[in-house]
Parts: C-alpha cells; sequence; structure tokens
C-alpha cells in the first residue's frame, strides 16, 4: 500500500464506535443477559456477584460476537430485506471485514474469559452456541431449509443452559427445560413475524416456511407448535426452580399464546391484508412478552425461595 | 505544506471512537482485578504452592 493510497482510504467514512456495537445485534444481547441471569440466579449453587456478573457478561459478548459473525456472513440478503437493510454492512458504516474480525476475536475472547471466570464446561457450551449460531444457522440451515429456525433456534435457548452451566457445572432437567421453552416458542415467533414479512423473505430468496409451503401450512405448523409449548412452560413449575407463582403465570400465559395461534389459523391472508396483519403482529409482540413472563417468573420464585417465602409442599416431580 | 504532521486528520476524526474504546479496555481490566480478587479470597487452599495459600486455611 502506498502513502497516496493510505491517505485515499482513510477519506472514507470512519466506523462510529456505536456501529461496533450495533454489529453485536443489541437487542438480541438484552435477551441473553436475561434469560442467561435467570439460568444463573435459579440455580441452586449461589455464585458470587462478582464471578456472576462477568460470566453473564461473557455469554453477552459470545451471543453478540455470533451476531457480528451472522451479520458478515449474511450481508448479501440483509442489504435485500426491509428489515435489515439499514444494518451496520448493507448501508457501508462498517466493511465486511472488520465484522468478521470482531466476530472471530470477541467469540474467541468470551469463550476464554467465561472458562476462566466460570468453567470449562461453561465455556464449552458457549463455544458450541457460537458455532451453532454462525456456522449451522446462519451458514448451512438459513439459505437451505424451512426448518431453519426450528433447528437454528436452539442457538437462542442455550443461554440460560450455560448460566445454570456456570453455577452448578453441568446439565439437569430444570436447565433443559429453560433450553426447550425457548427452542420450541422460537418457531411461532418468528414464523409469525415471517407471515408479515413475507415478501421480504421471498425478495431475498430465504426458503421461511410461507415462502415454500404457503401461509396456510404456516399457519397450521404455528397452531401446532404453541400446543407443543404448552406442556414444555408449564413443566418448569413442577421442578426444583418452579412453585405456584410460576404455574399460575405459566397457565395464564399458555391460554393467551394458544388462544392467539387459534385465531392465526383461522385466518387467511384476505382478512389478513385487508386488517394490516394486525393479529399476526400482535401475536408476535405477545410472543416477546410470553417468553419475558416466563423467566421473570423464575427469577421471583428464586427471590421467594431466597427469603423462605416458597411453598413448602409444592410438588417437585422432574 | 503537505507531509507527515504530528496530529494527523485521522486522530481527530477517531477521537471518539478511541476514547470508547479505551474506556472499555478500562473496564476490562477493572473486571480481571476484580474477579482475580475474589477468587483469590475464598477458599483458602492449604497448597504451599497455590497463589491463594493462606496459613490460617492450615491451622483451620
Amino acid at each position: 500500500m502506498t502513502d497516496v493510497n493510505y491517505m485515499a482510504e482513510t477519506q472514507e467514512y470512519d466506523a462510529e464506535f456505536g456501529d461496533y456495537v450495533e454489529l453485536l445485534k443489541p437487542r438480541v444481547m438484552r435477551l441473553v443477559i436475561f434469560t442467561a441471569a435467570v439460568g444463573l440466579f435459579t440455580a441452586p449453587v449461589a455464585v458470587h456477584p462478582v464471578i456472576a456478573f462477568a460470566t453473564i457478561l461473557c455469554i453477552a459478548i459470545g451471543a453478540g460476537a455470533s451476531g457480528a459473525l451472522n451479520m458478515w456472513w449474511d450481508a448479501d440478503i440483509d442489504a435485500i430485506m426491509k428489515r435489515t437493510a439499514n444494518r451496520p454492512i448493507p448501508s457501508g458504516r462498517v466493511k465486511r471485514g472488520e465484522a468478521l474480525s470482531i466476530g472471530i476475536t470477541l467469540s474467541v475472547m468470551a469463550v476464554i474469559m467465561l472458562g476462566l471466570f466460570g468453567n470449562l464446561f461453561a465455556a464449552g457450551l458457549l463455544a458450541f452456541t457460537i458455532f451453532f449460531y454462525a456456522v449451522v444457522y446462519s451458514m448451512w440451515l438459513k439459505r437451505s431449509t424451512p426448518q431453519n429456525i426450528v433447528i437454528g433456534g436452539a442457538a437462542g435457548a442455550f443461554p440460560p443452559m450455560i448460566g445454570w452451566a456456570v453455577a452448578t457445572g453441568g446439565v439437569s432437567i430444570e436447565s433443559i427445560l429453560m433450553f426447550a421453552l425457548i427452542f420450541i416458542w422460537t418457531p411461532p415467533h418468528f414464523w409469525a413475524l415471517a407471515l408479515f414479512r413475507n415478501e421480504d423473505y421471498k425478495a431475498a430468496g430465504i426458503p421461511m416456511l410461507p415462502v415454500t409451503s404457503g401461509t396456510r401450512v404456516t399457519r397450521r405448523h404455528i397452531l401446532a407448535y404453541s400446543v407443543l409449548l404448552v406442556p414444555i412452560a408449564i413443566a418448569p413449575a413442577f421442578t426444583q426452580i418452579g412453585g405456584p407463582l410460576y404455574f399460575a403465570v405459566a397457565v395464564a400465559f399458555n391460554a393467551v399464546f394458544l388462544f392467539g395461534a387459534f385465531r392465526l389459523w383461522q385466518r387467511n391472508d384476505d382478512v389478513a391484508e385487508a386488517d394490516g396483519y394486525r393479529a399476526e403482529k400482535r401475536f408476535f409482540m405477545f410472543s416477546i412478552l410470553y417468553l419475558f413472563v416466563h423467566f421473570v417468573a423464575l427469577l421471583a420464585e428464586a427471590v421467594l425461595r431466597g427469603f423462605d417465602l416458597g411453598v413448602a409442599n409444592w410438588p417437585a416431580w422432574f | 505544506m503537505s507531509g507527515i504532521h504530528k496530529v494527523h486528520e485521522l486522530h481527530t476524526r477517531r477521537k471518539g471512537r478511541n476514547a470508547s474504546l479505551g474506556i472499555v479496555l478500562a473496564l476490562f481490566v477493572g473486571l480481571i482485578f476484580a474477579v482475580t480478587m475474589v477468587k483469590l479470597s475464598k477458599p483458602q487452599s492449604v497448597d504451599t504452592k497455590a497463589p491463594n495459600y493462606s496459613i490460617d486455611a492450615v491451622t483451620e
């Protein structure tokens, strides 16, 4: 590189610090931080607050790094879709190579630091999660099968399991159920989004279920997964981390979720287009609240147990 | 006159970005320090070669 080239290159747009933060998908990171924290704090082993903070930060950075790798790989299709066109790479604020470097560097750092701050098992789970999201989901599944988000949903489901592993050093039925809750919740959540963003996915050539099999099949799938979600969401109530509060919240929110899914199943494209996909958008927004409230309830149960306010004879069947 | 200036225009342009990165690195150092303090404080080891060896742990 000559000095002339160097001077010319420096005249281009320089990414601000915030652009790099955006590369880490802060909104996804918030959910990761929250679910990982719930996994960690509901575990039966107490963790020092400093270690808890440091390990949750590592999990969040790891998730953010996989988000940067996803943006690096998907820059071409992100530029086509309205929802993602303003992301740092397609909008020209960050170069693809920068996203790749940041993604790899932060991934390695997050895994090593989690191994040092927490334990090797938790670090291994984080490494697998990053690999699963960046390679299995982004590079392999996303553009090849309508089951992309079904299998890929596992990546988003791992954080509470990693949080639990930080505290206990292993896996148990409680952490598996927290994983399963997010895993089975992911398809109806994203398919609801895909229903009213169908044109975007079609234009980008992503084989989402409404694109490959039509909206009728998608609506049926949303209902089927919502039915499957009910026992999985209620089951944690009858484990060591559950209780009557979680049970009440799970029953109420699953009833509303199921009703919403049933309404989507009854509707067709003509009705949806006529009211601007109102029910689909409401179902999508409610699904975010649904997951958040389930994890808040688990956290509340942990707090109640901490103050010896838990119900002594509550059945723990699992 | 063109040439190498002590403070290139690039430095001014990237001031905010560099300052933010500096803060992040300082926080990272602080985090390592805090975790080290916690890890070394408890539990104390009876192993004389361990970094958290304590004579108190031997006598307890």
